[in-house]
């Protein structure tokens, strides 16, 4: 499992790669928090469901993200670590899973950049030709 | 791959259209830019700046050119730097032209002071605008709107605040569009977006944004510094920050709204970040409707902010906060309706501009009275701790960018270099060294923020003035700055 940022003038690329798609997710997931905090300083004391839905895993990829975003927004929170499942769902995909973290703290966190949004530049989920899956997108900071 | 590309002028060069362009390219900038873009292009860079030139001229409905100002790099579909403008009647509006941080953009405040007046007091102003500004990742601000005050906020932009006590009815004279953005309709923003936003109102947010307290360290347009009320020497102070969580969730809302909106209307996209709805259509409308929402509630935070830069400095240099002037205030991340001539016909655009502002030359309007005869000014922000500009747009801007202007020095390094080449704490010693007071909530957003990650603003702002859109009124210097 791994996460690389990729260069971008004015934002970051994340590229995160896992044996399975949602292990892909989950590291997609931790690649754009580590923008905002540091994810191993973050200890666990609540877990927030996540639940999102979309056509294309591409399209899975953004919704998660973005919930990760909006739930930093709503309740103050700093995430370190993520798991999730994802299964298909009519003609598209769900995704269940929760993030844990704990209130943020900028003086463990670790703070870096807030990260505003998950853009579609560069918006890809394939799987390789070993089997191995790689997530990637483009986020504004 | 190579450019397709001329130089028509100075600074100036075209891109004739060619693979599915609707419109040629226009990209006003320096040689040394135009050979990054040529490295890029070459080197088939996954994000390149020309290439989204390109993109944008493909678009439905766009008018003229696909414009690029010298601070060009590259975006997320739209190049930071763009500008596109779109016919009323069959163009499209495009979530990539605006971008999350809807009506990012810059107040500046004029103060009575001169540099010898605050030089005893500046180490202990910062500290004060660091304790009182709320900045940085997570940070909260004292004005808790629920959802249903947030709809008016939407609705009033800077007025709804002004009314509860932050700042007054004058500064709303210096604000774009007097500080509301009109057809903002809540109804069209998310209850998630309203809620994203409840904590954030009066808040700076961290990355490029910052609030910064300069000198005027020279006057290079002496009307038009009379009329902005600016002299040598003068201590101004600079609010860059925008629409907050709001703006971002709206661009989230509609990158996916308009995804959906594309295919609807059967558009071809040259890439998915450029997904875009007819302007005419229920889902453009929203959009726009949307977007004054978000750029309403950026002009209420940059005035709530601008209340707190007031109490700070009425708290540690005894001036009186009504001695504090609102210079202006204007977006660059914004999209506007505007009549413009278009090959002698007077025509109705909608006007993206992503990382570049709306900078009208004399004699409009929409100016406040007492800088109709210069034009407005903007706000050319360089990289922390190197020098900024006011500057004004011109005839020949109208003209050529659909008055249009440059909005910082531009980046020029990934931040994955930056953090890898500069270490944030020597960033901060070495501009302490320079004189420079700073004071910075994130040592990694100092380091993804350090000047070598920026072009030189002298050219930029050179390559502007050289091609004629935009003029230089003054040079600042930074004395203080706090970052997020």
């Amino acid at each position: 499992m791994s996460v690389e940022y990729l260069e971008h003038t004015a934002d970051v690329g994340v590229r995160a790669r896992g044996e399975t798609v949602k292990a892909a997710f989950c590291e997609a997931a931790r690649g754009v928090v580590s923008l905002m905090v540091s994810c191993p300083d973050v200890k666990t004391v609540f877990s927030t469901p996540i639940h999102v839905r979309a056509e294309t895993l591409a399209g899975l990829l953004v919704e998660y993200l973005s919930e990760l975003l909006a739930a930093r927004d709503l309740h103050g929170l700093a995430f370190g670590s993520f798991d999730a499942r994802i299964e298909r769902d009519g003609g598209g995909y769900v995704l269940r899973g929760t993030a844990s973290g704990e209130r943020f703290d900028p003086g463990r966190h670790k703070p870096g950049t807030e990260v505003k949004g998950i853009s579609y530049l560069g918006l890809d989920v394939r799987q390789e030709k070993d089997g191995s899956w790689v997530a990637e997108c483009v986020v504004d900071v | 791959m190579k450019m397709n590309l001329e130089r028509i002028g100075e600074s100036e060069w075209l891109v004739p259209q060619h693979h599915g362009m609707r419109v040629p390219g226009r990209i006003f900038a320096d040689r040394e830019t135009i050979a990054q873009l040529e490295e890029d292009t070459a080197a088939r860079a996954a994000w390149n700046a020309y290439e989204q030139v390109i993109h944008v001229a493909s678009l439905p409905g766009i008018v003229s050119a696909s414009i690029a100002l010298p601070d060009v790099h590259p975006g997320y579909g739209f190049p930071i730097g763009g500008v596109g403008a779109f016919d009323i009647q069959d163009g499209v509006a495009v979530v990539g032209g605006v971008g999350f941080d809807i009506n990012c953009g810059v107040r500046m405040l004029a103060t009575p002071m001169q540099l010898e007046d605050l030089a005893p007091q500046v180490e202990r102003l910062a500290d004060d605008l660091f304790a009182t500004v709320p900045a940085g990742l997570g940070s909260t601000g004292s004005l808790r709107l629920a959802v249903r005050e947030i709809d008016a906020l939407l609705r009033d932009g800077a007025k709804y605040v002004v009314d509860r006590g932050y700042g007054e009815l004058r500064d709303l004279e210096f604000i774009e569009e007097k500080g509301r953005m009109g057809g903002a309709d809540p109804e069209a923003v998310s209850t998630l977006a309203k809620q994203r936003q409840f904590r954030q109102v009066g808040t700076l947010g961290s990355g490029n944004h910052y609030l910064e307290v300069q000198v005027v360290d020279r006057v290079l347009d002496e009307a038009a510094a009379r009329a902005y009320g600016l002299v040598q020497g003068q201590i101004v102070v600079s609010i860059h920050t925008g629409s907050r969580a709001l703006g971002h969730q709206i661009g989230q809302d509609y990158l996916k709204e308009m995804a959906v909106a594309c295919e609807k209307y059967g558009l071809q996209v040259p890439e998915r970040e450029l997904v875009c709805a007819p302007i005419s259509s229920p889902e453009g409308r929203r959009y726009l409707q949307a977007v004054a929402c978000g750029a309403n509630c950026a002009y209420a935070n940059r005035q709530v902010i601008a209340y707190h830069v007031r109490t700070s400095l009425e708290r540690i240099c005894g001036i009186a906060p009504q001695s504090i002037r609102t210079v202006y205030d204007v977006g660059h991340n914004t999209v506007k309706r505007e009549t413009h001539r278009v090959a002698g016909e007077e025509r109705e655009l909608l006007v993206h501009r992503k990382g570049s502002t709306r900078a009208f030359g004399p004699g409009r309007p929409e100016a406040p009275a007492r800088y109709v005869d210069v034009g407005h000014p903007i706000f050319v922000g360089g990289s922390m701790g190197t020098a900024s500009y006011v500057m004004r747009g011109t005839r020949t801007g109208m003209e050529k960018t659909f008055g249009s202007g440059i909005h910082g020095a531009g980046r020029a390094m990934s931040r994955k270099k930056a953090v890898k080449r500069y270490w944030g704490e020597d960033v901060l010693s070495e501009l302490s060294a320079a004189g420079i007071v700073i004071r910075a909530h994130s040592a990694r957003s100092v380091a993804e923020e350090a000047p070598g990650a920026y072009k030189d603003v002298e050219s930029v702002v050179g390559a502007a003035e050289a091609a004629g859109i935009n003029r230089a009124v003054a040079r600042l210097r930074p004395v203080a700055v706090v970052k997020g």
